[in-house]
């Protein structure tokens, strides 16, 4: 009796240990990939910190908006100062990584800033770090993306 | 037998906390003796005065009581100043102390870089931590900024060290006119800001403020409460700019009004006139910033909010702060009457804000 107690123990381990195994693949994790990110679409701006205080509530700033086309243009609504004053064509370093945003305006300037894009509060954002006046103000300009209805 | 137990764990208990305590006590403290900000003037007398563009010198003397070895410490001094002086980029810092071979000779400090974080500040910088816990001491602008140096030596000091320490902070003092006070912070890395701990950090600020003569632009005074205040002020017209009215600082009409408004004037590098704003809408209506103070407040863009085009370049706003009807105003020559006691003869002067970036 103890001895088929122990072989069925046996057995149960070793289906175990071998199912452990396969769902551990190596391929598995070599098929991973990072998604695409979604850059594209409305953004509208949202928080705006100067020389790292907020001054979101001291202007109306809501009504500008950074539109990313699809087709890799770009325009610019209800202008507030930005890295570009045209609007023009745009890409991102990586679409897997996107760390540079850069803005090419139709009269050929082109201007690179640095990106970040989290997710807050269940939604995505992207904020940009820019001086577009006096290169010693740092502002951070925080958009959230307006979903489609 | 139930008692002796508890009184053993207990007795235990005292013993590990007053070990602690102890450990804790026996580190040492460092000490700031005295900060001096004068410098020599032509006449050879010294004053807290520099010339626009020269270097000045400010000196910090203190000591340090060692209660217990400490290897390869580096030593910290965290300097505030106004931003236009951008410290991070123009001081050369240097100290001597007892500590070394010969005393006398002055041995290097350098700048800790923004990714080198204090020990004990909760992943914030020097500079940020600083700004935190200390703001800009007893001034009232807060365009300044904390910069933070280490020693490049690092040193070993042992239980009943006493040594001594004198810090040179030599720095161009920039072409902006101006009066602050300044910042004196010490400490070592391997406190780091300690937030429960005062032994091993000391700050100190001037006790005159410290003044930028001959230079360009009206004088900026961070070190006292006027009617106006503007931030940045280091702007031109496509930054955000805040114009305050701080109706509490001293005695006036105005603050009993139930709406302040904002009239101002842009003129170009030629004094040229490019745009005057004097409706009384919501464009020009100033906010009240808290329930608890009297500054009311209006953040413009000045490109847009003066409506300039192309190719124009704002030089210079000058305004004034009103009621409604236009029956009370705040002026320039109101406030150097406050301040000073300026007798207001003839024409009122208004405020001037030049929209400089050095």
């Amino acid at each position: 009796m103890k001895s088929k107690t122990l072989i069925a123990a046996c057995m149960v381990l070793a289906t175990v240990f071998f199912m452990s195994c396969d769902a551990f693949m190596d391929h598995d994790f070599k098929d991973y990939k990072e998604s695409y990110k979604d850059i594209a679409g409305v953004w509208q701006l949202k928080t705006v910190s100067r020389n790292g205080i907020d001054i979101s509530n001291s202007m109306n700033f809501s009504q500008f908006r950074l539109n990313l086309n699809e087709d890799g243009t770009y325009t610019l609504e209800n202008y507030l100062p930005f890295a570009v004053k045209g609007n023009g064509n745009w890409n991102v370093d990586d679409p897997q990584y996107p760390y540079n945003l850069t803005l090419r305006e139709n009269s050929g300037n082109e201007v690179t800033i640095g990106l970040k894009y989290p997710i807050v509060n269940g939604k995505r954002i992207i904020s940009i770090t820019l001086s577009p006046g006096c290169y010693s103000n740092t502002y951070i300009y925080v958009f959230e993306k307006i979903e489609n209805n | 037998m139930k008692n002796i137990f508890k009184n053993k764990k207990k007795s235990r208990l005292i013993s590990l906390f007053a070990t602690i305590a102890f450990v804790v006590f026996l580190i040492g403290c460092v000490y700031i003796d005295s900060v001096s900000i004068l410098q020599i003037q032509d006449d050879g007398t010294q004053a807290p005065i520099a010339k626009a563009g020269s270097i000045a010198t400010f000196t910090l003397k203190g000591h340090i009581t060692c209660k217990e070895d400490h290897g390869d410490v580096q030593f910290i001094v965290s300097f505030l100043a106004p931003k236009s002086w951008n410290v991070r980029q123009n001081a050369t810092v240097t100290y001597k102390t007892t500590l070394a071979t010969d005393p006398d000779e002055e041995l290097k400090m350098s700048v800790v870089p923004e990714s080198s974080l204090p020990k004990n500040a909760g992943g914030r910088t020097w500079g940020e931590a600083l700004m935190q816990d200390y703001g800009v001491g007893p001034n009232v602008l807060s365009d300044m900024e904390w910069v933070t140096f280490s020693t490049d030596d690092k040193w070993a000091i042992y239980n009943g060290d006493k040594p001594e320490y004198t810090i040179y902070i030599r720095t161009n003092v920039g072409y902006q006119n101006l009066k602050a006070y300044l910042g004196f912070f010490v400490n070592h890395t391997d406190d780091g800001l300690s937030p429960t701990d005062t032994d091993h950090k000391k700050i100190k600020f001037s006790d005159t403020p410290f003044e930028v003569v001959g230079g360009k632009g009206l004088l900026i005074d961070y070190s006292s409460e006027h009617f106006n205040k503007v931030q940045p002020l280091a702007s031109l017209q496509d930054d955000y700019v805040t114009f305050s009215f701080n109706g509490g600082v001293f005695q006036n009409d105005l603050i009993s009004s139930n709406e302040i408004y904002f009239e101002g004037t842009a003129y170009d590098e030629n004094g040229n006139i490019i745009a005057q704003v004097n409706e009384k809408t919501d464009k020009t209506l100033l906010k009240r910033e808290s329930s608890f103070d009297q500054i009311y407040s209006l953040t413009m863009w000045p490109a847009s909010f003066f409506n300039v085009s192309d190719g124009q370049v704002i030089n210079k706003i000058e305004y004034i702060f009103t009621n409604k009807d236009r029956s009370v105003v705040i002026t320039q020559s109101d406030d150097d009457f406050a301040v000073e006691g300026k007798p207001i003869t003839g024409e009122k002067d208004p405020f001037v804000f030049e929209l400089l970036c050095d």
